[in-house]
């Protein structure tokens, strides 16, 4: 691997609960990644070991080429970290919360500051204590913009803002997606969909798989089969086809390794020639839901 | 250096209400401290020297000897004792507040993904502290030494040396305890729960009250003029337990870790405190001292032999001469072990028995009292048995003396303070006869002091000095107080007497074929 930050079978458990379990994966740099699953599934643990807050039960993670757990000031001078339950120096207006942070980042760009201050219409004089929800998400992603980081990682960083909040931060991050890595979690795909590049989905402490968006999309694909007569699935019914279900003439399932070749070819030697397949692409979304349900199904009958 | 005074800035400008508070709050105490020190003797009182540790001997005696408070002095002197433990409050306070200005325990703190030097972190909280609580303090308390007329400069020593105490046993335990706290409120509990554990085992050791805690105990662990050696100790073992704890957490945040050093630590303090063997102790203070030449030697005098008796008490009476002092010296007795051998072999072998570092026995030797075992004094009672004893004292030498007239101004009394002879003492202690009141800073000093009578006696001014080298003790209340009874010469004079602790001495003794019986204590 050699990424701007990697983990490496990395577990955590807390006393005997185990939340993360063999956690292995790789974001290059210059790329937005995107942690995504359901809430629980240990992206928000994930994410607070690669930033030392807490320390692994085994495995590693390095970032910009450290031990997460050996990360020094000067690692931390690269790195940007923006989390929805943070907690910020509540008695500092937003002025003196930059002010305060400028000296510790030698890349500061007070130039870059006041525009992102300006651009997020942030009341400079106010405290923190007494902006919105959105407001201090704004102010937090300020400072970890101002100083050019080169890695961004962020927690839930949408979580309860309204959808101009969120369309203004996701705004700033896609401004700066160019210079920086970027590794955010998220539970809501739909806002993650536009910009990010690699996805890695995170359910009950294990990643379901790692990869990047665009085969990903191309991976997926929602298949119709409509038959003349009515529709029974075949015994040999192949793994990678999730989500399988009957309605009278017609059969629906994804894909999860969709070639187009392969795939109908697949489906003909299973359903005969006269089939009628119709092939959809499937939004991120819908690719989620499907994994999800495939994984609790599959999780339910074992 | 540069962050940990950015940070430093940081906490001042946040905290500033919260600092001018406990300034004032130094300022009312050192206010109330010189106003409570009295300008005629009558009011002086034992409470305003304020100790601050718990473990501190407060069960000795802070005037001279059968002291006796008057009310009006108990009163007055409680209020500036509870002044003083407001202050202490609101410094430790102050420490907790910014120390959690940046928590370490816990998972949501920005500061944890911020560039912050540890180190300069650490440094900078150790910074506000010495500059918000250590500097007002010395400044209190120069303020009141040199309102109380001793000299600022010579008693600097002491004023530095009560600032690294402070700093050592108070303020860095408070910051290492709110280290391992997220909020004022987890600290504010676990600075009443680690007083009142302390406070409570510290009492049932000091207060026999209970049937667990049978009288002897109290006094077999008065440690006397020697206290400040476990006392030193139990501070060292708390200290590095602090600094053990603010490495963790400030370097490592190891908060689990360091709650596990917090407990041990708090208990080999107790143990250092309470359990340290006595006869180690005296070794230490005896390497500290000069040695003598081999001309003392101590014997048991010999009893009179079958008198009537009336009962039993199975208590020994061991009067211990003192014989090759030299001239002009006094002694202090400070413990003693006892073994017994009968003619069968039999043996009984005492504890160290602790005499309390009392001088008041000086010219006449020291009397050991021994409490031996029922069922060994009874078999043995009339037998002719032997007795080897190990009797520990100090000699006090280098006598100085200083004459005063009756005067309402105090004179410099070297080696002591500012003293004052009145004709009038304090009505409870002297009945209103002469008296001298002397006053020192931060401690008395380590040496005998009294005042000498016609007959060449006289009265301590504290029978039970303490033998530390260190220039203070631990406290915030910087001056002390003492009274001593004086008569005056024919020239309406008093004099006072120093003498300097020169040797601490381990004599051993033995007295052969003396009947058992012969040396029991009050049963003739």
């Amino acid at each position: 691997m050699s990424g701007i930050l990697r983990t490496d079978d990395l577990s955590k458990r807390f006393g005997r609960t185990p939340v993360l379990d063999r956690v292995t994966f790789d974001v290059a740099e210059g790329s937005v990644f995107a942690l995504v699953g359901p809430n629980g599934a240990g992206k928000t643990t994930t994410i607070k070991i690669l930033m030392n807050i807490i320390e692994p039960t085994t495995g590693r993670a390095e970032v910009l080429g450290a031990d997460s757990r050996r990360l020094l000031p000067q690692h931390f001078a690269q790195i940007g970290y923006v989390s929805e339950n943070q907690e910020l120096p509540e008695w500092m207006t937003v002025d003196y919360f930059l002010n305060y942070l400028k000296p510790f980042y030698p890349t500061w760009d007070e130039g870059r500051a006041r525009g992102l201050v300006d651009q997020f219409a942030l009341p400079r004089s106010r405290k923190l204590k007494h902006l919105s929800r959105g407001m201090r998400m704004k102010a937090a992603l300020v400072s970890s913009l101002a100083y050019r980081p080169r890695l961004l990682v962020l927690d839930e960083p949408f979580t309860g803002l309204d959808p101009l909040v969120r369309d203004e931060l996701i705004e700033g991050l896609v401004e700066s997606a160019e210079q920086t890595t970027i590794l955010l979690s998220s539970h809501d795909l739909t806002e993650i969909e536009t910009f990010a590049s690699h996805v890695g989905y995170l359910d009950h402490g294990r990643l379901q798989f790692s990869d990047d968006m665009r085969s990903l999309t191309e991976r997926f694909r929602e298949i119709e089969v409509t038959l003349d007569a009515p529709a029974i699935l075949p015994d040999a019914w192949p793994p990678a086809w999730l989500r399988a279900e009957t309605s009278s003439t017609v059969v629906r399932f994804v894909d999860s390794r969709f070639d187009e070749g392969r795939t109908l070819g697949e489906v003909r030697r299973l359903f005969g020639d006269e089939a009628r397949i119709t092939v959809n692409p499937m939004p991120l979304r819908a690719i989620f839901v499907a994994l999800a349900r495939s994984t609790k199904s599959s999780q339910t009958a074992a | 250096m540069r962050q940990a005074l950015h940070i430093f800035g940081k906490d001042v400008r946040q905290f500033w209400p919260q600092i001018v508070l406990v300034v004032m709050i130094t300022a009312m105490f050192a206010y109330a401290d010189i106003e409570s020190w009295p300008t005629v003797p009558g009011a002086i009182d034992s409470a305003g020297i304020a100790r601050v540790f718990p473990f501190g001997d407060n069960a000795r005696p802070l005037i001279g000897p059968d002291a006796d408070y008057g009310l009006d002095a108990v009163t007055f002197g409680d209020n500036v004792s509870m002044l003083a433990d407001l202050v202490v409050l609101a410094w430790c306070c102050l420490i907790a507040l910014v120390i959690l200005a940046e928590p370490i325990p816990g998972d949501r703190q920005f500061w944890l993904t911020r560039p912050y030097d540890r180190r300069s972190l650490w440094g900078a909280k150790t910074l506000f502290v010495l500059t918000f609580i250590s500097l007002p303090m010395l400044v209190a308390q120069a303020a009141i030494i040199a309102s109380d007329g001793l000299p600022v400069a010579s008693s600097l020593s002491g004023l530095l040396w009560d600032q690294v105490l402070f700093a050592a046993v108070i303020a860095f335990p408070a910051m290492a305890l709110a280290t391992v706290t997220q909020r004022m409120t987890q600290f504010v509990f676990l600075l009443f729960l680690g007083a009142f554990a302390a406070g409570g085992l510290a009492f049932l050791f000091l207060i026999p009250i209970l049937p667990l805690v049978p009288p002897w105990y109290l006094q077999g662990h008065r440690m006397g003029s020697l206290n400040w050696l476990p006392e030193l100790a139990g501070f060292a073992a708390i200290t590095a337990t602090a600094f053990a704890i603010m490495f963790l957490q400030f370097m490592r945040r190891r908060t689990s870790r360091s709650l596990v050093l917090a407990a041990a630590g708090a208990i080999v303090a107790f143990a250092v405190f309470w359990f340290t063997p006595w006869t180690p102790v005296f070794a230490v203070q005896s390497q500290l001292a000069n040695q003598l030449d081999g001309s003392l030697r101590a014997e048991i005098s010999r009893p009179e032999s079958n008198l009537p008796s009336y009962g039993t008490s199975g208590t020994l009476r061991l009067p211990m001469r003192i014989a090759g002092l030299p001239a002009g010296t006094l002694i202090a007795c400070e413990g003693a072990t006892v073994q017994i051998e009968s003619p069968s072999g039999a043996a009984w072998q005492s504890d160290v028995i602790r005499l309390g570092s009392r001088t008041s026995q000086a010219p006449d030797g020291c009397r050991v009292m021994a409490q031996v075992e029922n069922a060994f004094f009874n078999s043995n009672r009339d037998q002719q048995v032997r007795i080897q004893s190990s009797l520990y004292f100090t000699v006090f030498g280098n006598e100085r003396s200083t004459s005063m007239m009756p005067s309402a101004e105090p004179i410099s009394v070297p080696g002591v303070g500012m003293c004052r002879a009145s004709l009038h003492g304090l009505p409870s202690v002297n009945r209103g006869g002469p008296a001298v009141m002397c006053r020192t800073a931060f401690r008395w000093p380590p040496r005998l002091v009294w005042v000498r009578d016609d007959t060449g006696r006289g009265d301590v001014f504290v029978d039970t000095m303490s033998y530390s080298p260190f220039p203070a003790e631990l406290r915030i209340s910087p001056v002390e107080s003492y009274w001593a009874r004086a008569s005056l010469d024919q020239t309406g004079a008093v004099t006072i007497v120093t003498q300097d602790p020169i040797a601490h001495v381990r004599a051993d003794v033995e007295l052969r074929d003396v009947r058992l019986g012969d040396l029991e204590f009050g049963v003739r």
